[in-house]
């Protein structure tokens, strides 16, 4: 960074900042004024590394340790872009300050914020950059003082990371990768080059084989389309998109896979589930503390239950299994399953009574899912799995041959099927026999993208870290019950009041009317986070000031619509009420299709329950 | 003022690359070398002074202004910052390993300049810096002088050119003595003698562009040899807080008056 | 062992005989004695000091072209007053001149020249030598390898040589050989400074660095140095950004002071700033920054922004002065 001044326009302002920061984003440079003079940075340039132990200490440092000796030849490619953008302002001004700018730098870039997972009542504000500061600081102390900060954390939690990337390699590799991107111009669905390949499924190679294009989960390679399904697309006459943008970290592919599972069944990799075994005398108790949902069911049954903060926000959503009277399967998502077992163990007793057990690692897990799924579990397992005998949201463990796997009848795309926990040294030999057996019964691999997103959307389905967060209830996602349990759990005050109230929000599904951009007549596809408009292109925002925004976006190719969810206030959370979504300039219209959590494909949910 | 000669002055500054340090210098672990892992580079402040003046010289009197210095290939670095703020060429004679001594390093100028001179004819005025920040020798600029058979003077703080000759002002406890040395001559300055300009954006891409020719160096090593570094010892002071912000005003007047300077 | 004892037409600054007593440290090991240099007009009585001081031989060493300073005749005159003494060492206090005439003396007979040396361990072959750099701030040992070895110690390393116990040396005068262009770099003018800063002697010197933020920020600083009848002085990089002349810089490059308090205001403590100052009896650092390397090393500090820290002190010694005016008890 260089200091440039004085510039007479800058110091007429008698302001430390009279006018807006300039980020030059084509050239990865910013200008931003400092009194009476312009500093200048760049981020195009290559990374300089300084190990913690290595940077200076104040008293050896020239000017103080966050301010290192500037190396000319990394910024001077740069100096030709700021002349070009400001000429006037910078051809005759001395440069006076010259540093290179100690930063820190995480492997994702965001800061390190919250009490330490391995330490209790230790916490961390660090990897904070300047503008950061003050809002981190308000963050951080709303967080200790009240328990919860108002914003949502989880992005900057200091526990999000695994053990793989909580080490020095990992840092490096994923710094060197994403400090040119600081000012580039990130794909929301951009996956990272580097730090590749460090868990994989036991049957890898299998989906390999298949072609899978792997984004990464939770560290985990999850296959989210798979090549060899590209015969699919003509079959099915999926449209391509015609930008590029929407097109980049997406296939017509995966759609085609949407439309087989409907029809036939879909094998899902989902390796990466996060599965915490919890058990010992306390185990009901402690569950019924943490989730909103009542855990005491019947041995065999399951639960899906928000877990909310002391504040009644969103601080999870998963899944327990009662396996016995006292040991529960809890499975979460893979990207927030650090936090998850932060938020868990920080809650644990300390008398012993209750037993914590990752077993992410000892247990991998593949889906079936679609009409034909219980004729492929049949043809793998003597076990009765008729509905019937194994009705929806019950677990049993099965032989799998002499491979004892554990079912789970549940469905996050909508259809008929299975969660299967297998050991995960038997991984292998369960994909290959389902794939086997599945070959009768036009088995296709179906990636993450229609798990994640077509299948999920098409059912409504809520999503942590989109949909779920600290700042909005269940109330207002649709995830309330029609009746509160008993039990004292955290968050139960503001859940009860927050039923007692109208809702200011109301998650909604969203489909989009016309794709064709005003401005080009291309046809364009939200990613997410686009802000949603009336149709005079005001902004919508709720009695509590939260604007209106795409959460999730993706196609719902059973639906034949792009569906977008958002939260709407309730004036505007009608079936049939048109609003406007507005992606690279352009408005596109948007209809509301569903206010709540009804499916819009089978709203009856007569699939996954036959 | 009229310049000294119709093509104007011919002027060559010797300037040296010394690191940048704060409040405390680190030592390598051999003790044989400063670590400068953490340090920047600068132009030894004197000599700082000496490209300026020679810049503000041919300004003012029209001529050129070469700066060379005898050091590690970086000191590419520090020729660049000199061609950054104006100076007109530069020459890198570069050296291996540990930095010559003042003896040999002088010896080196001496060709290097014989050979300049040589080519472009000969400089009216070589600056110095009254000594470098890091080895402060106090005598390269005194011995090239020497042995160019040139008039030399140390500790100048103001220079002015005039109809063949250099008058030289230094600092002495009641004010100034002035010198008056006929051209060609040598002049050691000190900091203070003006303020140097820093570069411009324009100056700096000019500079990056320009070719600084190399040469190396033929060093025979001179009678002083440096061993090793230590740190003085270190007084270690407990630090009385007085207070924090204008509430401490009443404590520091408390202070001044117990030292008797109130 | 020859001593240069300099002097400014028979004015002795106050380091002169400084020179004698690290000649003598050095003689005791070579088991000689010291003898002392005196080179110009004007210098008889110093002759006879340095002779009370110690000095075995005083060459006072006289020529028409040294009635007054000039470098290379100076330089001249050492070299060949050396060489016929026989010394096999010759040293200088390490002022702008000491350092200047070693350097030429040095130059012509091509003799290797250690300035600012502190340590001295003679030996047969060559010399081990702890000398000073950057100011101070680190000491660098060496050996010296020379026929006759030539040494500046710096200013005040050690104290003047005091007058002995009544022998007095011989006082021997020397005439070089010096042709008229050794004259060519004399002193041909005297300009008084105007009466202006009295950095160097003032009890209490109030300071800026970076933190005082502009040339107007010096108000404060002015006013209280005003107040405390003291000087206002500053680093290194308020010279270089023209917020103050250079001769208000202390340090490195610039002036060394010892006045009975410094306060540094917004100043971190460089090594090029600390070994300007770092003869203050006393320092009080005023800083943002708890962990300045200025607070860590001051005696007193006031953590803060100095833009209000300074106000309410000078606010207060005014008060305190106006009362003691008034008569009240302060």
């Amino acid at each position: 960074m260089i200091d440039v001044g004085p510039i007479p326009i800058l110091e007429a302002t008698g302001n430390e900042v009279g006018y807006p920061i300039v980020r030059d984003m084509d050239v990865f440079m910013y200008e931003r004024q400092t009194a009476g003079s312009m500093e200048v940075g760049s981020y195009a340039h290559r990374p300089i590394f300084h190990r913690v132990d290595e940077i200076p200490s104040i008293q050896e440092s020239r000017l103080s340790p966050t301010e290192l000796p500037f190396t000319a030849e990394d910024f001077d490619p740069q100096l030709e872009d700021a002349l070009e953008l400001m000429p006037d302002l910078l051809s005759t001004a001395e440069i006076k300050y010259a540093i290179n700018g100690l930063l820190s730098l995480t492997p994702d870039g965001f800061p390190l914020l919250g009490e330490t997972p391995e330490v209790r009542n230790l916490w961390s504000a660090a990897a904070i950059w300047i503008k950061e500061g003050p809002g981190a600081g308000r963050l951080l102390a709303e967080w200790m003082t009240r328990g919860v900060p108002e914003i949502d954390p989880h992005q900057s939690d200091i526990a999000r990371f695994y053990p793989y990337a909580r080490n020095d390699h990992h840092v490096r590799a994923r710094c060197t990768e994403h400090y040119n991107k600081t000012y580039g111009i990130v794909h929301p669905r951009e996956q990272w080059a580097s730090e590749r390949n460090l868990r994989c499924a036991p049957y890898h190679a299998r989906t390999e084989a298949l072609g899978a294009v792997y984004f990464q989960a939770g560290g985990w390679e999850r296959p989210h389309w798979y090549a060899s399904n590209a015969p699919l697309v003509e079959h099915y006459g999926v449209e391509d998109r015609p930008a590029e943008w929407d097109a980049r970290w997406w296939s017509p592919i995966s759609s085609a896979e949407h439309l087989a599972m409907r029809e036939r069944v879909g094998m899902v990799d989902l390796a990466p589930f996060v599965v915490f075994d919890i058990s010992g005398p306390g185990a009901l108790e402690f569950l019924q503390t943490m989730a909103v949902n009542n855990c005491d069911v019947a041995v065999g049954r399951s639960i899906y239950t928000p877990m909310l903060d002391y504040h009644g926000g969103f601080r999870t959503d998963l899944t327990i299994m009662r396996l016995a009277d006292t040991r529960f399967r809890v499975v979460t998502g893979a990207f927030d399953g650090p936090r998850d077992e932060h938020w868990l163990r920080k809650h644990l007793p300390l008398d012993g009574s209750v037993n914590f057990e990752d077993r992410t690692s000892a247990l991998c897990t593949i889906g079936v899912w679609g009409p034909r799924a219980r004729d492929l579990v049949r043809a793998v397992t003597d076990a009765d799995v008729s509905d019937a005998a194994f009705p929806y949201g019950t677990t049993q463990e099965v032989l799998f041959g002499s491979i004892p796997v554990r079912l789970f009848r549940i469905s996050y795309v909508g259809d008929l099927g299975w969660e299967i926990y297998v050991p995960m040294e038997s991984g292998l030999a369960v994909w290959d026999a389902l794939w086997e057996a599945g070959q009768a019964h036009g088995v296709v691999a179906v990636g993450a993208g229609v798990y994640g997103t077509s299948g999920r959307l098409e059912k409504g389905y809520r999503l942590m870290g989109a949909e779920l967060g600290g700042e909005y209830n269940p109330v207002e996602a649709g995830l309330a019950r029609p009746k509160v349990k008993a039990a004292h759990f955290h968050g139960k005050e503001a859940y009860l009041a927050a039923r007692d109230e109208d809702p200011a929000a109301v998650l909604c599904t969203l489909t989009v009317e016309d794709h064709v951009a005003s401005s080009d007549g291309v046809k364009r596809y939200m990613t997410g986070s686009e802000p949603i408009l009336t149709l005079d292109g005001e902004r919508i925002v709720d009695r509590k000031g939260r604007p209106s925004y795409v959460t999730s976006a993706g196609a719902g190719p059973s639906v034949e619509r792009y569906l977008l969810l958002a939260y709407l206030p309730p004036e505007h959370a009608v079936v049939g009420n048109d609003l406007q979504v507005m992606y690279m300039g352009d408005l596109f219209p948007v209809r509301v299709a569903v206010a709540g959590s009804t499916p819009l494909f089978d709203p009856d949910d007569a699939r996954m329950k036959s | 003022m009229s310049s000294t000669a119709e093509d104007g002055l011919r002027i060559l500054v010797c300037v040296k690359r010394v690191p940048a340090p704060g409040a405390r210098i680190a030592l390598t672990a051999d003790r044989n070398d400063i670590d400068t892992r953490n340090l920047g580079f600068t132009t030894s402040p004197h000599e700082e002074c000496a490209v300026e003046e020679a810049i503000r010289l041919v300004e003012h009197h029209g001529g050129s202004s070469t700066v060379m210095t005898v050091g590690p290939p970086e000191a590419d670095e520090q020729l660049r910052y000199a061609l950054s703020v104006g100076a007109g060429g530069a020459v890198l004679v570069t050296t291996e390993g540990t930095d010559p001594d003042a003896q040999a390093t002088a010896k080196v100028l001496v060709a290097a300049i014989e050979a300049l001179e040589a080519d472009g004819g000969p400089f009216d005025l070589i600056l110095f810096g009254n000594e470098s920040a890091d080895a402060g020798g106090f005598q390269v600029g005194i011995r090239t002088a020497r042995a160019l058979g040139r008039p030399v003077v140390n500790g100048i703080k103001a220079i002015e050119v005039a109809e063949g000759r250099v008058v030289a002002r230094r600092e002495s406890p009641e004010g100034y003595e002035v010198y008056r040395l006929d051209l060609p001559a040598v002049l050691g300055v000190k900091e203070g003698l003006n303020l140097p300009r820093y570069p411009t954006l324009p100056g700096r891409l000019r500079s990056k562009k320009a070719d600084v020719p190399r040469q190396p160096a033929l060093v025979v090593a001179g009678g002083l040899a440096t061993l090793d570094f230590r740190l003085p010892s270190e007084q270690v002071t407990e630090t009385t807080v007085l207070g924090d912000g204008p509430d401490a005003a009443a404590a520091v007047a408390d202070l001044l008056q117990e030292l008797g300077l109130l | 062992m020859v001593a240069l004892i300099e002097h400014d037409r028979g004015v002795a600054p106050d380091t002169s005989f400084q020179a004698l007593t690290f000649a003598r440290s050095v003689a005791e090991q070579l088991g000689t004695a010291v003898e002392a240099v005196i080179i110009g007009e004007e210098a008889q009585p110093l002759a006879t000091e340095a002779a009370s001081r110690g000095a075995i031989k005083t060459w006072l060493v006289r020529h028409p072209e040294l009635t007054d300073y000039g470098p290379e005749a100076w330089g001249d005159a050492m070299a060949q007053v050396t060489t016929a003494s026989g010394a096999a060492a010759v040293v200088a206090v390490g002022t702008d001149r000491g350092n200047e005439v070693l350097a030429h003396a040095a130059a012509i007979d091509d003799l290797p020249f250690a300035a600012n040396v502190v340590g001295v361990e003679v030996a047969a072959g060559p010399w081990a030598l702890e000398r000073v750099r950057w100011g101070g701030s680190l000491l660098e040992r060496s050996t010296l390898d020379a026929p006759v070895k030539v040494l500046s110690v710096p200013p005040h390393a050690v104290p003047a040589a005091e007058p002995g116990n009544g022998e007095l040396g011989t006082v021997e005068d020397f005439a070089p050989e010096l042709d008229d262009q050794a004259a060519r770099t004399r002193i041909v003018e005297r300009v008084p400074a105007a009466a202006g800063s009295s950095l160097a002697g003032a009890a209490v010197v109030v300071s800026g660095g970076r933190g005082v933020g502009s040339a107007e920020g010096f108000a404060a600083l002015e006013e209280l140095a005003g107040l405390l009848g003291g000087a206002v002085g500053c680093s290194r990089v308020v010279t270089n950004n023209g917020w103050r002349p250079h001769s208000d810089q202390v340090g490195q490059t610039g002036k060394r002071i010892a006045p009975e308090l410094y306060i540094a205001c917004g100043i971190s403590g460089a090594i090029q700033h600390w070994v300007g100052m770092m003869a203050a009896k006393r320092v009080l650092a005023i800083n943002i920054d708890r962990d300045a390397p200025m607070v860590t090393k001051a005696d007193y500090a006031v953590i803060g922004d100095l833009h209000t820290i300074l106000p309410a002190v000078v606010s207060e010694v005014r008060r305190r002065k106006e009362g003691a005016t008034v008569g009240g008890d302060g």
